[in-house]
């Protein structure tokens, strides 16, 4: 049994979640410790993809990054190659929609963070940046944690989006979920079943570290 | 010397406060809850901004409307301590001390002039209140502030490590010649420690005054909000 597309999706999942980490963390920061003029849509914006079907988010994430699309004709100009159907597009794609998985952990520990600390290391003479790495991320580890398994897992099973942006590309595109849909589809229910039997274990241990993440942040 | 007049709009009140410290002075900000005193200290620091007025050490203005000046507080170099967990969770207590500490060898002095030598590997959570207290102190004094300010430092201590905390405050300020304010809601700590008091009563103050004349203008301690 060809096991590429889990492989794949592995690959896709661990990318995605150690880029979108390093846009998470700053961002939900801005949204928790800075007032800015529409910050309540910027945080309305980025929960966007929770409701929003993946189709849909799938059809405009195609329109951006197409080659007529300002993302996809940035990266036509700096690479020289299309974005749709590549592993990069769907690394893009699967980021964008995990945002609000990986943001709202983020947010609850940051907002758990006691802002007197904030203030004593302005005080003693730290900058913001300063305050956000020696400050903030230390006491916000079980956040990060959660955030990442989080983001890890929801992109595991990511479906509709990718299909929308990779299409079904056997080695590059064609992840997990997407080759239990064709198997099932051409009534391969053997291979069907074993992968799907390996995401449901990936799925379940992936909650089990949540749930203890959160019972040892709720400890501190 | 250190001087300001602040004037901050609150809800129901405007604090308008003027103040001066001279270096090796400590100045006693007293008055009932919700009266100011912390929005002042607060000021001072530059945690909060003030609607008008100045603030100044030496010649250097820290703020000004009249100058358009605002330092922030990192730019400010004050030693602040607050009522409680002033500390870092995350740090043990000698890497609390040089978090803002530019002399490394500093720590060393800090640890042994609190007498807190043997803490030095200790988190937060594992110390007393009296030894974070301490901790705390030594950090504040870590930046080489020209400025010391203490928002009720000592009151959530039970009332042995409170006097052997003010007793050693004392210490520190005869050695340090800093100007030092300190916000206090107990009586006896004001007349036990301040050179200068000022009592704040929604947001007015009293005259600054000497130690003599000005004890007769705070509560007793019995009136004092708990």
């Amino acid at each position: 049994m060809d096991l590429t597309p889990l492989y794949l999706s592995a690959k896709l999942s661990l990318i995605s979640t150690v880029i979108l980490l390093c846009v998470a963390m700053p961002l939900a920061a801005l949204l928790v410790f800075v007032r800015f003029p529409g910050r309540f849509l910027a945080d309305s914006l980025v929960n966007l993809p929770l409701v929003l079907p993946p189709t849909v988010l799938g059809f405009y994430l195609l329109l951006i990054m197409g080659p007529d699309g300002p993302v996809g004709r940035a990266w036509a100009a700096l690479s020289g190659g299309t974005m749709v159907f590549t592993f990069g597009g769907i690394v893009l794609a699967a980021m964008v929609h995990s945002l609000p998985f990986a943001v709202q952990p983020l947010k609850t520990a940051f907002e758990k963070i006691d802002r007197r600390l904030l203030e004593m290391a302005d005080v003693l003479g730290s900058s913001p940046v300063a305050v956000f790495f020696r400050v903030i991320l230390p006491n916000a580890t079980g956040g990060i944690a959660a955030s990442a398994v989080l983001a890890f897992a929801h992109t595991m099973g990511e479906f509709g989006v990718i299909l929308m942006v990779g299409g079904s590309i056997p080695g590059r595109t064609r992840v997990a979920s997407i080759a239990i849909f064709e198997y099932v589809e051409a009534m391969r229910y053997r291979e069907a079943a074993v992968l799907s039997l390996i995401l449901v274990i990936i799925s379940y241990t992936i909650l089990l570290l949540v749930n203890y993440l959160n019972r040892n942040s709720r400890h501190v | 010397m250190f001087e300001a007049h602040i004037l901050k709009k609150r809800e129901r009140f405007t604090v308008d406060v003027r103040l001066c410290c001279p270096a090796g002075e400590l100045l006693v900000l007293t008055g009932p809850s919700g009266s100011g005193k912390t929005t002042v200290i607060r000021t001072l620091a530059g945690l909060e901004r003030p609607d008008a007025g100045y603030i100044r050490y030496r010649e250097r203005y820290w703020f000004s409307t009249e100058e358009r000046i605002l330092l922030k507080p990192r730019q400010r170099r004050v030693g602040y301590v607050f009522q409680e967990h002033t500390l870092f969770p995350h740090l043990t207590v000698a890497k609390n001390i040089a978090y803002g500490c530019r002399d490394p060898r500093r720590v060393d002095e800090l640890l042994s002039m609190l007498h807190i030598r043997h803490l030095a590997r200790s988190r937060p959570h594992e110390i007393s209140g009296g030894e974070r207290q301490r901790a705390a102190l030594a950090q504040a004094l870590a930046t080489d502030p020209q400025v010391l300010l203490l928002d009720e430092p000592f009151s959530a201590l039970d009332g042995g490590t409170r006097a052997l905390l003010r007793a050693e405050l004392k210490r520190l300020q005869n050695r340090l010649r800093l100007p030092v304010i300190m916000v206090t809601h107990d009586a006896d700590e004001a007349r036990q420690l301040g050179d200068r008091h000022i009592h704040l009563c929604r947001g007015a103050a009293t005259e600054p005054a000497t130690r003599e004349n000005a004890l007769p203008l705070l509560p007793a301690a019995s009136s004092l909000p708990v």
